[in-house]
């Protein structure tokens, strides 16, 4: 990724096969890639890789539509509380 | 203007609706983090706009840099700057990771018009890329996602 | 948005580039076969009385024969009365040299990307060009004799060296071998000799360049290589032919005689016209190919097959020799209509003798890609060993690969190994690469080098790239 320098980056669940060390090079390799001029899209299942990514903002996404949005307070809130009653939210 | 902007994005594969109105904006800069349980459509959201074939976009629009994204080839896209990290990364045996990676800079540097680089030229600026990233240097020489 | 598939199409569907016709006054036998044309072709080349008779040895022999019907290829019948069996570029006088070939002639090598012209080549490859049934020019020569090393057409070689030719010619396909060579040895009328002395190794790719051009011929030239004890000769050869509607046919042998200690490596990317997209015309290239290993020899075969209507060919080692070594490596094309049954035979006779077979199919389009092989190790050879790999890929849903692998071992001490594999391209690993901005056209040609890049690290160096860029070309139109 860092060679081809893109504008928009989607990392998609990257984190769910790594072990926690392999989990940090990939978030300092993305960390090292933010930039000004550069938006990243993380999409991931587990709150885990939003530890060492501190992301700007979380979207949570239940049944095809965002339900809800904010910073990362929202992650650590999910980790804790779960979906559940987000999907009882949506629904 | 904002960078990206995804505005009510609807999605289905063969013909069952999995994304259902997505609005989402994105500014350069920033890092976004989706997240979801399984099945609520995660996936499918990065792939449409990746561009996978698979994905039937039902309405919707998404704009990327001033350019309509759904619009695009996903080679296209790729030129224009979109990446995705695979999450299961598909294995092409007998192409190095060097050269897949030559050809897809190569492919960049084409669509914007630059210059083409030669294997040096590229090594070099490789190397410099990988010891910022601590990355093992044999991962150049092994098959694609091997 | 295209989809793949179609996209793959596309890709299978470009044109034969080589294709023109030469215009050029052709000296030709009326068309048909009986001893007659047998004794004309033999008289024409002046070729001495041995010659005749094994010729005629040959002729008589084949009339006892039947066509093999076991390849897994359908073609209609070919009726051997309707093809020409002789036909030579009209000299007006014997060559000396390079100027005074029809220059029309060196404008089509020159279209075909074959060097003629010493002083232009930089690789330093000898070159040996076959137009129709004789050969044109064969560059280099002087330089090469100067080691002893003998790089000729065949009819100089029976003129100039008619003791190797009747001490090896027939020694390893004999004229009585099977339908197709039998024929050969009937009427081929020209080819490629080598002979490497003692110690010798050749300093140069040496390489023939095969063209047909006139319509109805049969192109039937025969090799020889001989490499003497402890000699090395690298050798590669090119074929291609014009866009005609019917058939023409291509029936070929190769001798290779490695003796002890001796190493020859034998390159070939055949890629004569492969009929239209419905299967209109295209060459049969049924082809007899063959080496024979003596103590400590090596033959490696590697072959880059893209075009032919048919192939049907089997080039074989015979491992006579305790310690020789024998190779083959090839990849297969077949796209539209095209249909192949190759493969190759590793026969096992001496001590510690040990083959490795790579072979790779790719099948596109309605192409039909039939690997075939026999693995046989006789009882005396002992700790006979034997990798096969056998690998198929497909792109599109109408095309098919077929493997036939046959083993005979009759020696409790050796070991044959087989491995298959069959693979499709995937929807992952396209999107993969175009979501790195590669077109689908490059990441199919990608995927594909890939697959057969254990046979391309054979090929010599330019041979490889060239062998690339046509499998690219073969495939346009498939991808789609």
């Amino acid at each position: 990724m860092a060679v081809l320098n893109p504008k928009f980056a989607i990392l998609d669940e990257t984190d769910s096969g790594l072990d926690i060390d392999a989990l940090k090079i990939v978030a300092n390799g993305v960390n090292a890639l933010r930039s000004p001029e550069r938006a990243i899209l993380v999409v991931t299942h587990y709150q885990r890789l939003l530890d060492y990514i501190v992301p700007d903002f979380v979207h949570v996404l239940c049944d095809g539509r965002i339900v809800k949005s904010g910073g990362k307070e929202l992650a650590l809130e999910l980790e804790k509380r779960g979906y559940a009653w987000l999907e009882t939210a949506a629904a | 203007m904002a960078f990206v902007e995804i505005n009510n994005l609807q999605a289905a594969v063969g013909g069952k609706p999995i994304l259902k109105g997505i609005d989402l904006t994105i500014n350069p800069g920033e890092v976004h983090a989706i997240m979801g349980p399984n099945g609520s459509g995660k996936s499918t959201l990065s792939s449409v706009l990746a561009g996978r074939e698979t994905y039937t976009v039902t309405g919707g629009s998404v704009l990327f840099d001033g350019k309509d994204l759904l619009d695009l080839s996903p080679e296209e896209r790729a030129c224009e700057g979109l990446f995705m990290a695979f999450q299961y990364p598909v294995e092409i045996p007998g192409v190095t990771t060097s050269y897949f990676l030559m050809a897809a800079v190569n492919a960049i540097r084409k669509h914007h018009g630059q210059e083409e680089l030669d294997a040096m030229d590229f090594l070099k600026m490789v190397k410099e890329k990988m010891a910022l990233l601590e990355m093992d240097k044999t991962f150049l020489n092994r098959s694609v996602n091997e | 948005m295209p989809t793949d598939e179609g996209t793959i199409e596309t890709l299978a569907n470009q044109e034969y580039k080589w294709g023109f016709v030469t215009d050029i006054e052709a000296d030709a036998l009326p068309k048909g076969l009986n001893e007659d044309i047998v004794r004309a072709i033999s008289k024409r080349k002046n070729e001495p009385d041995f010659m005749t008779q094994w010729r005629l040895k040959a002729y008589r022999h084949w009339l006892t024969m039947t066509e093999p019907k076991w390849p897994n290829v359908k073609y209609p019948e070919i009726d051997f009365q309707d093809v020409i069996y002789y036909s030579a570029p009209k000299a007006k006088k014997q060559l000396k040299s390079l100027d005074e070939v029809d220059p029309e002639l060196l404008r089509t090598y020159e279209k075909l990307g074959v060097p003629l012209e010493e002083q232009k080549i930089f690789a330093g490859v000898a070159v040996d060009a076959v137009f129709d049934s004789v050969s044109v020019a064969t560059t280099f020569k002087a330089k090469l004799a100067e080691m002893g090393v003998i790089f000729c057409s065949f009819s100089e070689a029976v003129q100039e060296h008619p003791e190797l030719i009747s001490k090896y010619l027939g020694s390893v396909v004999p004229y009585s071998d099977n339908f197709y060579a039998t024929l050969n040895s009937a009427v081929f009328s020209d080819g490629s000799f080598c002979y490497v002395p003692k110690g010798v190794r050749c300093p140069m790719e040496l390489s023939t360049y095969f063209r047909i051009n006139a319509k109805n011929t049969g192109q039937f030239e025969r090799t020889l290589i001989i490499a003497d004890e402890g000699a090395y000769v690298s050798y590669l050869e090119g074929c291609t032919a014009p866009m005609r509607d019917e058939n023409q046919l291509h029936a070929a042998v190769v001798e290779l005689v490695a003796l002890k200690g001796a190493q020859i490596k034998y390159s070939t990317v055949q890629n004569w016209y492969p009929g239209d997209k419905q299967g209109k015309g295209g060459i049969y290239n049924f082809v007899t190919k063959r080496g024979k290993c003596m103590e400590s020899a090596r033959i490696s075969w590697t072959q880059v097959e893209t075009g032919s209507a048919i192939t049907w060919k089997y080039p074989s080692v015979i491992l006579q020799g305790d310690n020789s070594i024998g190779e083959f490596y090839s990849v297969a094309l077949t796209n539209h209509m095209q249909q192949a049954d190759t493969g190759t035979k590793m026969i096992h006779i001496g001590k510690n003798t040990r083959s490795t077979v790579v072979s790779k199919g790719i099948s596109a389009g309605k192409g039909q890609n039939t690997y075939r092989g026999l693995i046989k190790v006789l009882k005396n050879a002992t700790n006979a060993r034997n990798y096969t790999q056998c690998d198929s890929l497909l792109l599109g849903d109408k095309c098919g690969a077929h493997t036939f692998p046959y083993i005979e071992v009759r020696n409790t001490s050796s070991k044959a190994e087989h491995e298959a594999s069959t693979s499709k391209i995937g929807e992952d690993q396209l999107f993969y690469c175009k979501q790195r901005g590669i077109s689908l056209e490059d990441a199919v040609n990608m995927i594909i080098n890939g697959f057969c890049k254990e046979v391309f690290r054979e090929l010599p160096m330019e041979f490889a790239v060239e062998a690339q860029k046509l499998l690219g070309v073969s495939l346009e139109g498939s991808v789609g």
